[in-house]
């Protein structure tokens, strides 16, 4: 059976709440008496004393009126000092809205309410991005709050096509969401897809990013992250400029980006704050790094261990001499000081501040000096281990970065295995792996994959920005013009 | 859907399920299957094995001994430095693949010989024949393709490893310094193991290998030892190897000293060999070009006029001409083709080459050689010159 708007269930419903407020308020001569209901906490009280009780008080023309139909429409009309007022019908709307933080005025006769926007909740102010900081760049980082991010979007997209639609996740969180695209240039039918994905997502809370982010994703047991998130509005604002999809997520301090590709993952918007030819040597050695990272302690091991003749005189006589008195093998050194090195990272991250840093410390002696005295590791191990490491958090992207942590150790497990062969295996694997995913239809890999010259601008170097005239031809099929080629 | 249907597509996804684990499990299972291939494959901690640095390869009494020179650990101690030193491990046998066999057998550790940069011939050995020393080394895998091949000059390959050891010297390295040395002079090192095993190949030919010479500071380089049929037999002087460097076309800078006092120097050079075959007489032109600029000048002469530049000119072409006439009268005068003429032959007269080939080794001493030295000399160094003319 169908709900209807009354205050008596709505009250028996919060019995047990305490948070939630419903008070009766008789307003003139006439016994015309509403509910007001609102949320403790989540409300600016001293907004809805001056906007709702003190106009209702010395309005003479609300005393006037004799049904609670026409105080709704007066109200409604300008009566109160409140702009954002809205009449709903819906109970369920109503729960939700009220739940959000606005606050409702119920009339049991009419079966309506008055929602009035008043929330204010305590919220972090606009901040510097923690993880995605530039020297040359604008400091501004999303928050938690959906409106203030979606407000920091359209802040720098001024355009009438730029569109911010809301959607709702979540059967218990009711967690409020917004799916922001340009409408002239994004693919529609995308965006439609990105709808549908969401909409279908059911689930009782979203209390994580975990939790949509698996929704939306289409390879899910790929280490490599399908969905980008970043904190920075302008790179958002970039971005959708490119026809993607951004995707707010109330109570998440970042923005989703769909589709994602790996080389955007590689992109840092330093990139973009420096002379093309700083920001192309950047990226080229993120990509450098990334190579290391993945395969540095995998070679050692196979050179070590199987082709020696891989490594020249010198460094193949040191690595002997180094070696010579650890009673470990090669593998089992770099395997286990990989393991060392995740523990200090998870333990750096979990104790406070001041603990933790003592803590890498100590790890960063006992491990790379007092092993090596000990003739438990090798110093070179040491170097191998910590260059992989280091390089491994030269990356942009942080879920790219742990899924690069775990595909370390495979491409390790395999060279202890097989030598370069067994790189060698793990190396098709990977690559065919990266072939293989599609994301919204647009290849992982693109624009490497791309034959058209005009998507390669901005992959692993960096072009002058007089180059960049093109939108990519995955993702934007039509109005792919970004700029006219002229030159001042 | 019905329980059938419900049964067969459980067993459907299950059996998906296993075939992903067994792919899986097929990929990771691979490199250890593989692993038993070959015994490159197999698995071997670089401190488990000795890394040979040098190969000497000597014949003594019908038997081939092999000296190989490793590096024998030490530990890494930071503060101490490694106490790394050169060691020599020996193998005898009947061939050079038995004595190394042998050497492998009487070793402590396994021993690689990817990291072998030198190979050292005995005299005695390379009179046996190039061939009986190489051949097992071109069938190893392992052996790296452009480790150097030098013979050892009136003495065992051995003892020159042995002396360098016993006058503390560390003769990878100073081998190694003298690779680096000789690629100052030269464009490239034509004693590498591939360009030694390809010239073997060209039976009309000789194979030129570079002998060492030894003493307490160093090694070497002095000239070609001269392999016929795959033989030693005899040792080009250093004048003469210069000639065949400048003909091979490797040569990348050389001094001239003159006699009216001005020492010059070769920066660049470039040699171009034609040979032409006409009624069974074999005319080879040998047409040299280079630049050189003035190094010295110790002549109260003002030899930067344009007529003293134009002689000095003409003096540094007759210097070089001599230079390449030396190889040039030695093949003559042998009857060995020295400067590998017999590949030029063939490749530029393919019809007519067939009609001398089996009468090659005849042809030799007949062939007419022409001769076209072109130079220039690009840089005077005017500065200072008059002042020191005066003086002299």
């Amino acid at each position: 059976m169908e709900q209807v708007i009354n205050s008596k269930a709505i009250k028996e419903l919060f019995s047990q709440s305490s948070d939630i407020l419903i008070r009766p308020i008789k307003i003139n001569q006439n016994n015309i008496t509403f509910h007001i209901f609102c949320v403790d906490g989540l409300i600016d009280s001293m907004l809805v004393d001056e906007s709702i009780f003190q106009t209702m008080l010395v309005d003479p023309i609300l005393k006037e009126y004799q049904t609670e139909r026409s105080v709704m429409d007066y109200l409604l009309s300008g009566g109160s000092n409140h702009v954002f007022t809205t009449e709903e019908s819906d109970y369920q709307l109503l729960l939700k809205t009220v739940l959000s933080g606005n606050v409702a005025l119920i009339f049991d006769s009419e079966k309506k309410a008055i929602v009035y926007d008043i929330k204010k909740f305590e919220k972090r102010s606009v901040s510097e991005p923690t993880e995605e900081g530039v020297v040359k760049g604008a400091k501004e980082a999303f928050i938690e709050v959906m409106r203030t991010n979606t407000a920091l979007i359209r802040r720098r997209i001024r355009s009438e096509h730029l569109v911010i639609e809301s959607l709702t996740v979540g059967k218990l969180s009711k967690t409020d969401m917004s799916l922001c695209y340009i409408s002239n240039i994004a693919n529609l039918e995308l965006v439609e897809k990105i709808k549908q994905k969401i909409k279908a997502i059911d689930i009782d809370n979203i209390s994580t990013p975990a939790f949509i982010e698996e929704f939306l994703i289409e390879h899910k047991k790929s280490l490599f992250p399908q969905i980008m998130y970043t904190q920075r509005p302008d790179r958002i604002s970039a971005n959708l400029s490119d026809g993607r999809v951004a995707l707010v997520v109330d109570g998440i301090p970042f923005v989703y980006l769909l589709p994602c590709q790996l080389p955007m993952l590689m992109q840092s918007p330093e990139d973009y704050a420096n002379h093309f030819f700083v920001g192309s040597a950047l990226r080229f050695i993120r990509y450098l790094s990334m190579i290391i990272t993945l395969f540095l302690p995998a070679f050692y091991i196979a050179a070590t261990t199987y082709q020696n003749q891989m490594l020249p005189v010198q460094l193949a006589l040191s690595t002997q001499q180094a070696k010579e008195n650890v009673p470990f093998s090669s593998s089992s050194e770099v395997l286990g000081l990989l393991v060392a090195f995740e523990i200090l990272i998870e333990a750096g991250l979990r104790l406070p501040k001041a603990v933790g840093t003592a803590m890498s410390i100590l790890g960063g002696i006992v491990v790379g000096q007092s092993a090596v005295s000990a003739n438990l590791i090798s110093p070179l191990v040491v170097v191998v281990v910590s260059l992989a490491g280091i390089s491994g958090f030269m990356m942009p992207n942080q879920d790219l970065s742990s899924g690069i942590r775990v595909i370390r150790f495979v491409f390790a497990f395999l060279a202890a295995a097989g030598g370069f062969l067994g790189l060698a295996i793990g190396l098709i694997l990977i690559i065919t792996h990266l072939c293989s995913i599609d994301n919204y239809g647009v290849a992982y890999l693109s624009p490497f994959v791309d034959i058209d010259e005009s998507n390669h601008k901005d992959t692993l170097f960096r072009f002058p920005v007089k180059y960049f005239r093109k939108r990519p031809q995955a993702i934007v099929p039509s109005n792919r013009t970004k700029q006219k080629t002229q030159e001042p | 859907m019905n329980g059938l249907s419900l049964v067969k597509e459980k067993s459907k996804r299950k059996n998906g399920f296993i075939k992903r684990i067994v792919k899986i499990m097929f990929f990771f299972i691979l490199p250890f299957l593989l692993g038993g291939c070959t015994h490159d494959m197999s698995r071997k901690e670089i401190d488990e094995i000795d890394l040979i640095l040098v190969v000497a390869i000597d014949y003594e009494d019908g038997e081939y001994t092999l000296s190989a020179l490793h590096s024998s650990g030490g530990g890494a101690d930071p503060e101490e430095g490694s106490g790394a030193t050169e060691e020599v491990a020996k193998g005898t046998g009947k061939s050079a693949y038995e004595a190394l066999e042998d050497l492998k057998l009487k070793n402590k550790k396994s021993i690689s010989l990817a990291q072998a940069g030198s190979f050292l011939i005995g005299e005695e050995a390379a009179k046996q024949g190039l061939d009986q020393s190489l051949d097992f080394l071109s069938r190893d895998e392992t052996i790296k393709m452009e480790a150097l091949i030098y013979v050892t000059k009136g003495k065992k390959a051995a003892d020159f490893v042995q002396e360098g050891i016993d006058n503390k010297q560390t003769i990878h390295e100073d081998l190694d310094a003298m690779k680096q040395k000789q690629q100052e002079i030269l464009t490239r090192n034509d004693n590498t193991m591939v360009n030694i095993l390809n010239d073997m190949k060209q039976t009309d030919s000789c194979v030129l290998v570079p002998y060492l010479l030894a003493d307490e500071s160093g090694y070497l380089i002095d000239g070609y030892s001269v392999f016929n049929e795959l033989t030693l037999v005899n040792y080009l002087d250093h004048e003469t190897s210069d000639g065949v460097n400048f003909i091979r076309n490797i040569m990348r800078s050389y001094p001239i000293y003159l006699d009216n006092g001005v020492g010059l120097y070769i920066s660049y050079t470039n040699t171009k060999l034609k040979a032409k075959l006409e009624n069974q007489q074999v005319t080879v032109t040998i047409t040299v070009s280079f630049e050189s600029m003035l190094k010295e000048v110790l002549t109260k002469k003002d030899v930067f006029t344009r007529d003293e530049l134009d002689q000095l000119t003409l003096d540094q072409n007759n210097y070089i001409q001599s230079i390449i006439e030396k190889p040039v009268q030695y093949s003559i005068d042998s009857g060995l083709d020295i400067l590998n003429l017999a590949r030029l032959v063939e490749n530029q007269n393919f019809t007519q080459w067939k009609s001398i080939k089996d009468s090659w080794a005849d042809e030799i001493p007949d062939i007419k050689y022409q001769y076209k030295i072109q130079s220039r000399i690009s840089k005077s160094f005017l500065l200072g010159a008059e002042g020191m003319r005066q003086r002299l």
